[in-house]
C-alpha cells in the first residue's frame, strides 16, 4: 500500500508542488515567527548578558520614577556601598533619554523609533556596558565619545566638534570611538553619547544623585552574599538586586515587549495553515474523485476499504512530512526577511545568528504534518466507501452528500458563530471576549464556507453576467464550469475568502480607528499645534515649550510630563500638566469638577478608575513616589482622555520627580493671530529643537492617517501569505480540472473553439471563483470589523468602512484569479486535439 | 439446471434476487437465479445486454452484494459475509480480469501483478510468477508503466494478476471487450490453457460467440434468468442460440 501511496504522488508532480507549496508556507511562517522571535531575545540576551558580566550587585530605587524610569538615587549612598566590606569598586552612573547627536551637515541624527541616550564614562571596565575601540574615553566635561554606530551613521571623526542636543544645544570635542556590550553592529539602531559623569548629572539634572550604583565584588565574595551586606546599608525605597538577577529583568522585560508580536505573527501564521487545510482538503477531494475507479480497483482486488483509506492518508502524511521540513527551512529565510522587513520600517534589529531551537520544528512539523493529513482525513474516509464494483463501471461518481444537509450545518455554524459575537457584548472579562469574538469569527467563515456551495450558483450568475456578455461563448462556458461543482468552486473560494475577510477587518479596524481618532482629536483637543518628539517615546527637554513661549504669537503652550507612582500598591501612570494653560488646550471630559479645581496636592482621576478604588471628588488619597507617600485629595473626574488615568499639577510633578521632561506640548495661536504666521514662529523657535516637530492639527491627522496604513500594509503583507496559499489552491483546482476535462476540451477544440477562447474560458471560471472568494470575504471581514470596533469601544467611537478601499480588494481578487489562472489555461489551450479525445 | 459432472461445486448461487431501484424504476437485474459452477472448469455467462449476466458474475465475485438468495464460493456463504468478508474472499480466494481500466496507472506492470499480494500483505512465489507470466508472454514488459504498453499487454498484465495469487476462481468480465480479434485470441488461448493445465476454475461474461467457443460450457441469461445452458459450445453454435434468444 505503501508503494501504490509513494507512486501516486510521484505521478503526479505539479499537484503536488501546488498543495505542498501551501504547506510549505504555511509552515515556513510558523517556523520564521519562532525563529525571528528566539533570535531577538537571544540578541539581547546576550548583550544583556555582556553588559552585567561584570557587575556583581546593581543598587537602585525600587520604585520607577518620571518616564517609567527608575527613580535617581542620591549620590550619598556611594561612599557607604563603597565602605561596604568585600565591595572592590563602585561606580556611580547618570543617563539620559532623548539626546540627539548632530551631524556634520547640522542635520539631527535621528532614529525610526530606537531611544537615543546619553551615557556617563566609568573608566571602571569591569561596570562599563561600553569599551573605548578608537582614541579615548571623555576625560574633561567638553569631551564626548559615542558608539561605533552613531560614528558611522554621523560620518563622525575622533577630534571632531561635534553639536549634541540634550537641554539645548551643546558642542563637544569627540575624543573617542565605543563598542557596546561586544557587539559590532551597535545598539539595535539606538544611539548612545558617552559623557564624563558630571557633565552627564549636569544635563540630566541629577546632579548629586545617580541613576544607579554598579558594584563589582571582590575575589571570594559571591554576589549574593555582597547584595545582602550592601541591602543592609540601604535607606528605604533602594534596593539592591545581584547583577545576573538584573541582567534576567532587564531580559525578560524585552521578550515580554516581543510576546506580542510574536503571538501576532503566530496568529497570521495559523490563518495561513488553516487556509493550507481548505487547499489540501480540496485537492484530496479532487484526486480521490478522478482515482475512485482506481481506488474501486483496489477494493475488488481485495484491498479493504481501511487500506484504501490508510494509503491516502499514508500519501498525505508523506506530503505533510516533505512539505513541513521544506517549510521549516524557508521559515529561516523567513525570519532573515521578516528581519529586513522590520529594519525597512525602522525597527531595525541587531544581528545575531539565527536562533533555530527545538520546539520551533517540533512545532511547525507537528503543525505541518497534522493539518495535512487532518484536511485529508474526510476525502481517505470518501475514497475507502468506493464501491468495488465501481472499477468495471464507466461512470461511477461519488454520491454528492446532501447539500441540504451541508448548508444547514453551514448556517448552523454561522448562527453560532453570530450568537456568540453578540455574548461577547454580554459577558466581561477580557481574555473571555477575546475568545468568543475569535471562536465567533471562526465559526462564521467555517459556516459561509459551509453555506458557499449553495451560494455559487446565484454568485456565479451575477459575476459572470457581464462576463458572458463580453466574452460570449467562452465566457458562458467558463461560468457554467465554475457552476458545475459548486462544492469544489466553494471550497476553493473559500480559502481565499478567509485572507480576504481578514484583510476587510484589518480595512475596518485602521479606518474606524483613524475615524474615532479624528473625532477624538477635535473633541479632546482645542490646541491648533501639537509638538511631538521625532522619535516616538522620546521625552524632550522642556526649554522646547519654553521657546514656544517666548514668541509674541503663541498663546497658551501646554505641558505634559509622565511618571511612575503607585497606589493602593499597584504601579501607575500619572500626567503632571502646566494649568492653566494645559487646561486651555485639552478636554478629558469632565464629570465632576474642572481643570481649575486642580491645585497643588489634588489630583484629577478617570471617573472608571475612581470607581474601581472607591473614591469619589473630596476623597483622601495616597499617592507613593520614590520618596515616599504624599497625601492627596481628588479634585475633580473624567470620562476621556488619551493621556492615563491620572492629572497632577507640574508643581507637584517637579517636587515628586528628578527628570524634568516633556513627553508632548500643546500649544494654541494668541487670540486673533494668523495660525499659519503662529507656527511659522513655533518652528523658528524650536530649530534648536531637532528632537521634536510641531504639526498643526491637519498635520497630524495626516501623519496619524500615514501611520495607521502603515500599519494596515503591514497586516496585509502579513496575510499576503494566506492569500497567496489561497490563489495555489485556484491554480491547483483549476489544473487538476482542466486534467478531468482534457477530453471535453479536446472536442471544444474539435469543433473549433480557438485555443485563445479555451484559454478565456478558464481565466472566465478562475475569476468568477476568486471573486466568489472577494465578495463572500469582504462581506464576513466588513461585519466582523464592525463587531470587533462595536465591541472595542473606549476611544473607538466612529465605524468606518471604507468603501473605496473595499471595491479596490475586490477588483485585486478578480486579478489574482486572472493570475491564478494564466498557467492552468496555458495548459488547456495547449491540448493535443486528436490526443485529448482519444483519452478515456 | 444441475451438475453435468461430478466435480466439486467452485461456485453456486441459490434463488438469487438482484433489485436495483423502487417502485417504477425498479429493474430486477437477477430474477431467481439457480446456478452452479464446476471446479477446474471453463464457463461462459452469455445473454444480451441487460439480461443481468455481469450483475450474477459481481455477485459470485462478492463485489456486489445480493437482494435475496444466496451464492457461495467454495463452501463459503457470501451472503453471510459483511463487507470486510467478502473483502478477505476477493483477496484470497478470487482473481479478476475486467474489460478495461483495470491496471493502476502509476505501478509497473510487474507491480501490477503482484498487486493483490501486495494487498494481502503475501508473499510473491517467484517459480509461479514467472510460469503465469512465461504463458502470457510479457516477460520483457514487467518494468514498464501501462501506458506504455498495447491494449493486449495490459490485458495479458490483468489476466496474470487474476492468476498470481493462486484464486479459487477466476472472473472475467468481458476480457475481449476492448482487444482487437488477435490479441483477444491471444488472451484467451492463455484463459483456456490455465484452465487445462493448472486447473484453474474461470468464470467469463461476454457477449462474444468466438470467445464464448473457448469454454467448456455456456449459461445463457436473459431478463435476469437462466434460459439455456450448452456443453462443448462452438461459436457457430452459440450465435445460433443467441440468436433465438434474441428472436
Amino acid at each position: 500500500m505503501l508503494t501504490i501511496a509513494l507512486k501516486g504522488i510521484a505521478a503526479n508532480k505539479t499537484r503536488l508542488v501546488l498543495t505542498a507549496l501551501a504547506i510549505v508556507l504555511g509552515v515556513s511562517f510558523v517556523s520564521g515567527s519562532f525563529v525571528l522571535s528566539d533570535t531577538i531575545s537571544k540578541t539581547f540576551d546576550d548583550i544583556f548578558e555582556d553588559v552585567f558580566a561584570g557587575t556583581d550587585v546593581v543598587v537602585q530605587s525600587e520604585q520607577d520614577g518620571a518616564n517609567g524610569q527608575p527613580e535617581p538615587i542620591d549620590a550619598s549612598l556611594l561612599p557607604q556601598i563603597e565602605d561596604v566590606d568585600g565591595v572592590r569598586a563602585a561606580v556611580g552612573g547618570a543617563s539620559l533619554l532623548g539626546v540627539i547627536p548632530i551631524e556634520p551637515d547640522g542635520e539631527a541624527l535621528t532614529t525610526m523609533g530606537a531611544p537615543q541616550f546619553g551615557f556617563s564614562w566609568t573608566d571602571e571596565q569591569e561596570l562599563n556596558p561600553f569599551e573605548i575601540r578608537d582614541g579615548r574615553p571623555p576625560l574633561e566635561d567638553g569631551e564626548v565619545a559615542v558608539d561605533d554606530g552613531t560614528a558611522d551613521q554621523a560620518g563622525y571623526e575622533i577630534g571632531q566638534t561635534i553639536v549634541v542636543v540634550a537641554d539645548d544645544r551643546r558642542s563637544y570635542t569627540l575624543v573617542g570611538i565605543a563598542e557596546f556590550g561586544g557587539t559590532a553592529d551597535g545598539l539595535a539602531g539606538a544611539t548612545a553619547v558617552l559623557f564624563t559623569l558630571p557633565e552627564m548629572q549636569r544635563l540630566a539634572g541629577l546632579e548629586g544623585r545617580f541613576d544607579s550604583i554598579n558594584v563589582a565584588a571582590d575575589d571570594g565574595v559571591g554576589s549574593a552574599e555582597l547584595r545582602d551586606r550592601i541591602a543592609a546599608v540601604l535607606p528605604a525605597g533602594v534596593g539592591a538586586t545581584t547583577g545576573q538577577d538584573e541582567q534576567q529583568a532587564q531580559s525578560s522585560e524585552i521578550t515580554d515587549q516581543i510576546r506580542p508580536v510574536t503571538y501576532g505573527l503566530l496568529g497570521f501564521a495559523f490563518v495561513s495553515l488553516f487556509v493550507s487545510a481548505f487547499i489540501i482538503f480540496n485537492t484530496f477531494s479532487i484526486t480521490v474523485a478522478q482515482r475512485a475507479r482506481q481506488m474501486a480497483l483496489l477494493r475488488a482486488v481485495g484491498a479493504s476499504g481501511g487500506q484504501v483509506r490508510r494509503m491516502v492518508l499514508i500519501e498525505a502524511l508523506v506530503l505533510g512530512v516533505i512539505a513541513s521540513v521544506a517549510g521549516l527551512f524557508l521559515g529561516l529565510l523567513l525570519a532573515a526577511g521578516l528581519r529586513a522587513l522590520f529594519a525597512a520600517i525602522g525597527a531595525e534589529l541587531p544581528s545575531t545568528a539565527l536562533q533555530f531551537l527545538p520546539r520551533t520544528w517540533i512545532v511547525a512539523l507537528a503543525l505541518g504534518i497534522g493539518i495535512t493529513v487532518l484536511a485529508s482525513y474526510l476525502p481517505a474516509r470518501r475514497a475507502s466507501t468506493v464501491p468495488p464494483v465501481a472499477a468495471m463501471r464507466a461512470d461511477f461518481s461519488f454520491s454528492s452528500g446532501s447539500d441540504g444537509a451541508r448548508t444547514a450545518i453551514g448556517a448552523g455554524l454561522a448562527i453560532l458563530g453570530i450568537a456568540l459575537l453578540g455574548l461577547s457584548f454580554v459577558v466581561s472579562g477580557t481574555l473571555t471576549i477575546i475568545v468568543l469574538l475569535a471562536a465567533g469569527a471562526l465559526l462564521l467563515l467555517l459556516g459561509v464556507g459551509g453555506i458557499a456551495a449553495t451560494l455559487v450558483r446565484p454568485l456565479a450568475a451575477v459575476i459572470g453576467w457581464p462576463l458572458e456578455r463580453v466574452f460570449k461563448t467562452p465566457g458562458k462556458l467558463g461560468r457554467e464550469n465554475a457552476m458545475r461543482n459548486p462544492r469544489r468552486s466553494a471550497v476553493t473560494a473559500a480559502a481565499l475568502m478567509i485572507g480576504l475577510a481578514l484583510v476587510a477587518v484589518s480595512a475596518v479596524g485602521t479606518s474606524s480607528l483613524n475615524a474615532s481618532f479624528s473625532a477624538l482629536l477635535e473633541d479632546q483637543f482645542p490646541a491648533a499645534f501639537i509638538v511631538s518628539p521625532v522619535t516616538d517615546e522620546s521625552p524632550f527637554s522642556p526649554e522646547a515649550a519654553a521657546a514656544i513661549q517666548r514668541e509674541p504669537l503663541v498663546g497658551p503652550v501646554g505641558q505634559a510630563r509622565e511618571g511612575s507612582f503607585r497606589i493602593d500598591g499597584d504601579d501607575k501612570t500619572l500626567t503632571g500638566v502646566n494649568l492653566p494653560d494645559f487646561g486651555e488646550l485639552h478636554d478629558p471630559d469632565f464629570v465632576d469638577g474642572g481643570w481649575g479645581d486642580l491645585v497643588p496636592g489634588t489630583v484629577a482621576i478617570r471617573s472608571s478608575a475612581a470607581e474601581d478604588l472607591g473614591l469619589s471628588v473630596g476623597s483622601e488619597v495616597t499617592l507613593a513616589f520614590a520618596g515616599g507617600p504624599r497625601p492627596f485629595t481628588v479634585a475633580a473626574l473624567y470620562d476621556e482622555s488619551i493621556f492615563g488615568d491620572y492629572f497632577i499639577t507640574l508643581d507637584d510633578y517637579q517636587a515628586n520627580y528628578a527628570v524634568q521632561q516633556d513627553v508632548v506640548v500643546f500649544a494654541n495661536p494668541v487670540e486673533g493671530a494668523d495660525p499659519d504666521a503662529a507656527q511659522a514662529q513655533i518652528e523658528q523657535a524650536l530649530a534648536p529643537f531637532p528632537q521634536v516637530m510641531v504639526q498643526n492639527e491637519s498635520e497630524f491627522k495626516e501623519d496619524l492617517e500615514a501611520n495607521l496604513n502603515q500599519l494596515l500594509s503591514i497586516v496585509i503583507i502579513l496575510l499576503m501569505f494566506a492569500i497567496i496559499i489561497a490563489i495555489f489552491g485556484i491554480v491547483n483546482t483549476l489544473a487538476l480540472s482542466v486534467f478531468e476535462r482534457t477530453r471535453e476540451i479536446g472536442l471544444l477544440r474539435a469543433v473549433g473553439l480557438m485555443p485563445r477562447r479555451v484559454r478565456t474560458m478558464i481565466i472566465v471560471e478562475s475569476v468568477i471563483v476568486s471573486v466568489i472568494g472577494g465578495v463572500l470575504g469582504l462581506a464576513v471581514g466588513v461585519v466582523l470589523g464592525a463587531v470587533l470596533i462595536e465591541r472595542a469601544g473606549g476611544f473607538l467611537t466612529e465605524l468606518s468602512i471604507p468603501i473605496g478601499l473595499l471595491v479596490v480588494f475586490l477588483v485585486l481578487s478578480a486579478v489574482a484569479g486572472v493570475l491564478a489562472a494564466i498557467f492552468p489555461a496555458r495548459r488547456a489551450a495547449r491540448l493535443d486535439v486528436l490526443r485529448a479525445i482519444a483519452q478515456e | 439446471m444441475g451438475t453435468t459432472t461430478g466435480a466439486a461445486v467452485a461456485a453456486r448461487a441459490v434463488a438469487a434476487v438482484k433489485v436495483y431501484g423502487t417502485g417504477d424504476a425498479e429493474v430486477r437485474a437477477l430474477d431467481g437465479i439457480d446456478a452452479e459452477f464446476e471446479e477446474g472448469r471453463f464457463t461462459a455467462i452469455m445473454g444480451p445486454s441487460g439480461s443481468g449476466k455481469s450483475t450474477l458474475m459481481h455477485c459470485l465475485a462478492g463485489l456486489d452484494s445480493l437482494t435475496d438468495g444466496q451464492v457461495f464460493l467454495g463452501d463459503t456463504d457470501l451472503t453471510g459475509l459483511d463487507e470486510k468478508g467478502r473483502t478477505r474472499v476477493r483477496r484470497d480466494e478470487v482473481g479478476f480480469i475486467f474489460q478495461a481500466f483495470n491496471l493502476v496507472p502509476t505501478l509497473t506492470a510487474r507491480e501490477n501483478i503482484t498487486l493483490p499480494l501486495d494487498i494481502a500483505g503475501a508473499d510473491v512465489d517467484e517459480d509461479w510468477m514467472s510460469t503465469v507470466v512465461g504463458a502470457v508472454g510479457i516477460e520483457d514488459r514487467l518494468g514498464h508503466k501501462p501506458t506504455e504498453l498495447s491494449g493486449g499487454q495490459q490485458q495479458r498484465v490483468a489476466a496474470a494478476r487474476a492468476l498470481v495469487s493462486r484464486p479459487k476462481i477466476v472472473f472475467a468480465d468481458e476480457p475481449t471487450g476492448a482487444l482487437d480479434s488477435s490479441s483477444g485470441a491471444d488472451l484467451l488461448g492463455f484463459m483456456r490453457r490455465a484452465v487445462d493445465e493448472y486447473g484453474q476454475t474461470t468464470l467469463m461474461v461476454t457477449h462474444d460467440p468466438g470467445a464464448a467457443a473457448y469454454a467448456d460450457r455456456v449459461v445463457f441469461l436473459a431478463d435476469g434468468k437462466i434460459v439455456d445452458e450448452m456443453l462443448e459450445p462452438t461459436a457457430e453454435r452459440v450465435l445460433d442460440k443467441m440468436k433465438e434468444l434474441a428472436a
